[in-house]
This record gives C-alpha cells, structure tokens and sequence, in this order.
C-alpha cells in the first residue's frame, strides 16, 4: 500500500529561503563553522540555491520570454537583482572550490600561488557583495515571505473575557 | 485605514529600536564589521583592512618564493583553520552578518513603502494640477 505523500509548493519554498539564509550567514564566518564545515555547508548551498532557482522555474521561464515586451517594471528589477545573485553566488562557490583544502582544487590543477591569491581575495569580498544582494533580494519578497510565514505558524489565540468582542467586530458593529 | 497605518509606525519604531540597539550592542563588542563590505581588497594587490589583515600580513612577509605551500594570509578564513568551534566571538560575527542583513532588508522594505507613498502624492499632486480649477474659473 503506498502512502500519498502531499507537496506543498509554498511551505517548500518558504521552509528552503529560510534554510538557505540561515545557512548562508553562518557559512560567511568560517571561524564559527571550522575550515571543513564552511566547505561542504558551501556546496550545499550552491545545491540549494539551484533547487531554489528549479522551484521557482516557471517564473523564470515566463519573465525571461517576456523580458523585452510588455512587462511590469518591479519584475523586470526583481529578474535583474536575481541574476545579480545568481552571478555572485557563483563567483562564491567557484572561488570556494579553487581554495577549497578539502578538496584539493589548487593541487588537482596545479592553480600557481598568485592565481590563488586572486582566488582567496576574491573569496573575501563576493559573499560580502552577494550578502547585500540577499538582503535587496529578500526585502523585495518580503510580504510574500511574511504572508506565508503568517499562514503556516500556528495561531497564537489571545483569551479574551468572557463577553469582550475581539476589535474587528466592534468595528463591524460601527 | 487609519489602524493599519498606525500599526505600521508602531512596527517601524520597534524594527528601529531593535536594530539601533542590537547594533550598540554589536559594535561595543567589537564584532559589528559593516566597514568591511566596502573595504574590498585589490584583486591583485591584496590591500585591505581588518577582515584581512592575514593577507597584508602575508604581503609584508614577501611572497616571491613559490615553493611555499599553501597561502597562509586568509583574513577571516585564517580563524577556521586554528580555532574552529563555537566560540563566543565568531557566534557575535554571524549575529553581525545576520543584524547587516535585517538592516538591508528594512531599508528595502520601509523605503519601498516610503517611495511608493511618495509616488502616490506626486501623482495626485499632478492629476490635481491639470484638474480644471474651481477657483481660477471666471464668474459668469
């Protein structure tokens, strides 16, 4: 007997934004994580970000067809800013894996010692630049992120004395 | 209408008042690191403060032999190697990062609302001013 399982698109969503910002501050301080931690929590960023992206493929396929014609302004921002994120995530994950010790890269390739200095260097300043990015981004989606995250926490009921009519309905009485 | 634009200012107030104060709070102890965003180091020339002081460190002990192993200068990636865990003072720095994030996330959202407000009173203000004046009409 196999067992239905449910997908709730949204709550998927929502729950993935939430893992993958928290995962992104804390992967920022390796000294918080450890050198190995920082790493792979890297990669599985880079993972995450691309589910993140494949949830959210509709939209990209729409706006990107419709990206020269008729199209609302606020979108067209958000697709730009989201390319922008897009290209710096990669630069992020990309520079990570040139510098990467547990993986060896430099090694493997036989990258030279100022080539990994330009990797290390930019390593330090694009997750600062994709962290603004992050912010731009989620504060672009932010009543989508609050409206859902209203729908899916449970409801904290305040008890009322008995016989006192929440606000609404005093006013519905008006 | 009128609750609604005043729960907001209340929201706004507290959003403020806790981010003013976790930010006090954060650069007392040192940890609140906003300079470093802008602080970009020279691709090549490695040139920085703060955040990455191993790398200057690495430029000043001279770096023209390439039989050195592995590049030591890292900055903030110098930490996770000697001392990972969780101690007190990276923990502040991931609250830095998470309180320049909600900082980022307000401005967009409060001055979004702002710009839109003010989008909204320009265009009545011009929908106003081509309206036919009731006044400016000559009385018959």
């Amino acid at each position: 007997m196999l067992k239905t399982i449910h997908f709730n698109k949204t709550k998927t969503k929502l729950c993935l934004d939430i893992a993958l910002t928290a995962a992104y501050v804390i992967a920022m301080e390796p000294r918080f994580t450890g050198e190995t931690w920082h790493e792979w929590l890297g990669l599985a960023l880079g993972g995450a970000a691309i589910i993140h992206v494949l949830l959210n493929w509709k939209w990209v396929l729409n706006v990107t067809r419709r990206f020269f014609h008729k199209l609302q302004q606020q979108v067209r921002i958000d697709y730009l800013l989201d390319l922008a994120l897009f290209a710096s995530f990669t630069v992020v994950i990309l520079s990570g894996i040139m510098i990467s010790e547990n993986l060896r890269t430099a090694e493997t390739l036989g990258i030279s010692f100022e080539a990994q200095r330009t990797w290390r260097s930019i390593h330090a300043w694009a997750p600062q630049v994709a962290l603004v990015i992050v912010g731009i981004h989620l504060g672009l989606h932010w009543k989508w992120i609050a409206d859902t995250t209203r729908r899916y926490l449970p409801r904290i009921r305040i008890r009322r004395p008995v016989g006192q009519l929440p606000s609404s309905e005093l006013h519905a009485q008006d | 209408m009128r609750s609604t634009k005043r729960r907001t200012a209340i929201v706004l107030v507290i959003v403020v008042a806790a981010l003013a104060l976790s930010g006090y709070w954060l650069n007392s102890s040192g940890r609140l690191d906003i300079p470093r965003v802008f602080a970009v180091p020279g691709i090549t020339s490695g040139s920085g403060e703060g955040a990455f002081a191993g790398e200057n460190r690495q430029h000043s002990q001279g770096t023209s032999t390439t039989s050195q192993a592995a590049p030591s200068g890292r900055g903030r990636h110098e930490g996770g190697r000697e001392g990972a865990g969780l101690n007190g003072t990276a923990a502040l720095d991931v609250l830095s990062n998470l309180w320049f994030l909600a900082v980022t996330i307000t401005v967009v959202v409060y001055g979004g609302r702002g710009l839109s407000f003010v989008m909204v009173q320009m265009r009545r203000l011009l929908r106003a001013g081509h309206a036919p004046s009731v006044l400016g009409k000559k009385q018959p």
